[in-house]
């Protein structure tokens, strides 16, 4: 045996199929492709292919034949098996940390003779109705048109048609046609691929449920503002006994200029109650003076409660609009292929 | 739009307009203290009383009316008997800046028992100012000249003037107030030819409540 093939049995060793099975016939396939007694192997693998087999017992034989065409350079057949293997499970792939680098060449030759659906994933949504979508996520192995659909009960609708080259992807917004958003319950999505007469089919489940949305609570205040005080403790000054200082000494001169000489005094009354103006007038001015009230704050305070007032109205209307609306949330059960 | 109707629509924008915030609607009591002097110093009179206002505010506007009645005494001449001085008083001010306002109105004096002392009616113009001390406090002086007097012992009268001083102190919120105010009244009557002379001074102490 020539060193290249040697290290391409040891690494179809390592590469072998992981041992799981039941069936007596692949057990010993099994058996056989790890004592490297190919032919054995390959006697055994048809002879099991003929058997009734699961799925992953199908699966396992198709990846060991590969393997051991391969390994035994037979192009073709290793190409046949792997090409089954992709139709059965399209997402197995062979780990290129492991496998040489000539069976990597086989299964992807094996990849660009089929049409199949790979990578289907669709991730866990969760969104208000009318306003999100769940998006579906695939890969085609060759070029075509693949076509979105989800099928449940008393649902049957298609979702998007585009040609894809590669990577594709849908968004599936669970809406019925009259607008409204799909009853709860399971879906299948199902992506199909065409192209010629080549179709490939792949379904994921998804369960819907509904739920209400979420309202928001009204703010008692703008995050990041602060009220300000609308009043202020001015200086103390000595203005109110100034005043009363300045009326009481002009009533007070007034009466005493007037006065009628001939009439004799009289203006003790109107002296009292200026005394009594000018005390008052101290003890204003002495007493801690009266708050005042600062415009600018006032103002600021005014836009700030305004403000306010239009962001709780916004959400008064949201939350009546929320709570005619229903989220859904959309959960994928299983991923599987045919 | 013409001049005039725009002067008018001016007139009536201003005196629409308030100018500082007060009660509308002032009731007060009061006890009042008077010297009255006619002709001579020989028949000063003095006395007191109780006296009743109510003043209307409205925007630009305020009305305030006045009734007292005391009992004078004369002080100087024991021959001279007691009487029942009762005044009326209405003063219509219109408010042209926050502490300015010009006054119209008039009084009557009505003597009981008659002749023991003049009666008076006049009519008055002038002005007074009111100036806030503290949110809690104001003072208010006013003068006026009084139109035309007239006197149950006929006669008539050169200069006639009065001057008037307040205080007043209560609630932030204006619904009480103490009050304390003087007047003065300076009438120089003549009579055929002969200086008959009036002068009247007045305290008047008391509480006003505002609604």
């Amino acid at each position: 045996m020539r060193p290249l093939s040697l290290v391409v049995l040891l690494s179809l060793i390592v590469a072998a199929p992981a041992l799981g099975q039941d069936n007596a016939t692949v057990l010993l396939a099994q058996q056989a492709y790890d004592e490297l007694d190919f032919p054995r192997a390959i006697t055994l693998g048809r002879q099991a292919l003929s058997q009734r087999l699961t799925r992953d017992d199908q699966v396992f034989v198709h990846e060991l034949l590969g393997l051991t065409y391969g390994a035994l350079d037979s192009t073709r057949q290793a190409v046949d098996h792997f090409r089954q293997l992709i139709f059965l499970d399209p997402d197995r792939e062979p780990d290129v940390n492991v496998v040489s680098p000539r069976i990597t060449s086989l299964y992807a030759s094996a990849l660009g003779q089929v049409l199949v659906i790979r990578r289907l994933r669709v991730d866990t949504a969760s969104f208000v109705a009318g306003q999100g979508g769940l998006n579906i996520q695939f890969q085609l192995s060759r070029p075509a048109r693949a076509i979105g659909r989800v099928v449940g009960a008393d649902y049957d609708m298609v979702i998007d048609s585009m040609l894809v080259a590669g990577t594709g992807r849908f968004e599936w917004r669970a809406m019925t046609d009259a607008g409204d958003p799909v009853p709860a319950g399971d879906y299948q999505v199902i992506i199909t691929a065409v192209e010629a007469g080549n179709e490939f089919s792949a379904p994921v489940e998804v369960t819907v449920t509904h739920a209400a949305v979420d309202t928001s609570d009204h703010l008692t205040s703008l995050p990041g503002y602060t009220a300000l005080p609308e009043t202020e403790i001015p200086p103390r000054d000595w203005k109110p006994l100034g005043i009363s200082v300045l009326y009481a000494g002009l009533v007070s001169g007034a009466s005493i200029a007037l006065e009628n000489n001939a009439l004799g005094e009289s203006e003790r009354e109107v002296l009292g109650i200026s005394v009594l103006a000018v005390v008052t007038g101290l003890v204003m001015s002495i007493k801690k003076p009266d708050p005042r009230p600062v415009p600018a704050n006032i103002r600021y305070n005014e836009l700030l409660r305004e403000n306010l007032a239009r962001r709780n109205a916004d959400i008064a209307q949201q939350n009546a609009e929320r709570r005619r609306q229903v989220r859904l949330t959309i959960v994928p059960v299983q991923v599987g292929g045919s | 739009m013409t001049r005039p109707s725009l002067i008018a629509a001016a007139i009536v924008i201003t005196a629409t307009t308030p100018v500082a915030a007060q009660k509308p609607v002032r009731l007060g009591i009061h006890s009042v203290g008077m010297t009255y002097t006619e002709l001579t110093d020989a028949t000063k009179s003095e006395g007191v009383g109780a006296g009743a206002t109510l003043q209307l505010r409205w925007r630009r506007f305020g009305l305030e009316g006045l009734v007292a009645k005391a009992r004078l005494k004369p002080v100087n001449n024991d021959e001279l008997q007691e009487y029942e001085f009762v005044q009326f008083d209405v003063r219509l001010n219109y408010w042209i800046a926050s502490v300015v306002a010009l006054e119209i109105g008039g009084e009557w004096w009505q003597i009981d028992p008659e002749f023991a002392a003049q009666e008076v009616g006049a009519g008055r113009i002038g002005i007074v100012s009111q100036f806030p001390l503290a949110k809690i406090s104001e003072i208010w002086a006013r003068g006026a000249y009084l139109i035309n007097p007239r006197f149950s012992g006929g006669g008539e009268a050169g200069l006639a003037v009065e001057v008037g001083l307040g205080v007043a102190v209560g609630t932030s919120n204006g619904r009480f107030r103490v009050m304390a105010e003087s007047n003065f009244q300076r009438i120089d009557r003549r009579v055929n030819g002969v200086e008959v002379p009036l002068q009247l001074t007045q305290a008047r102490l008391g509480v006003v409540v505002g609604f």
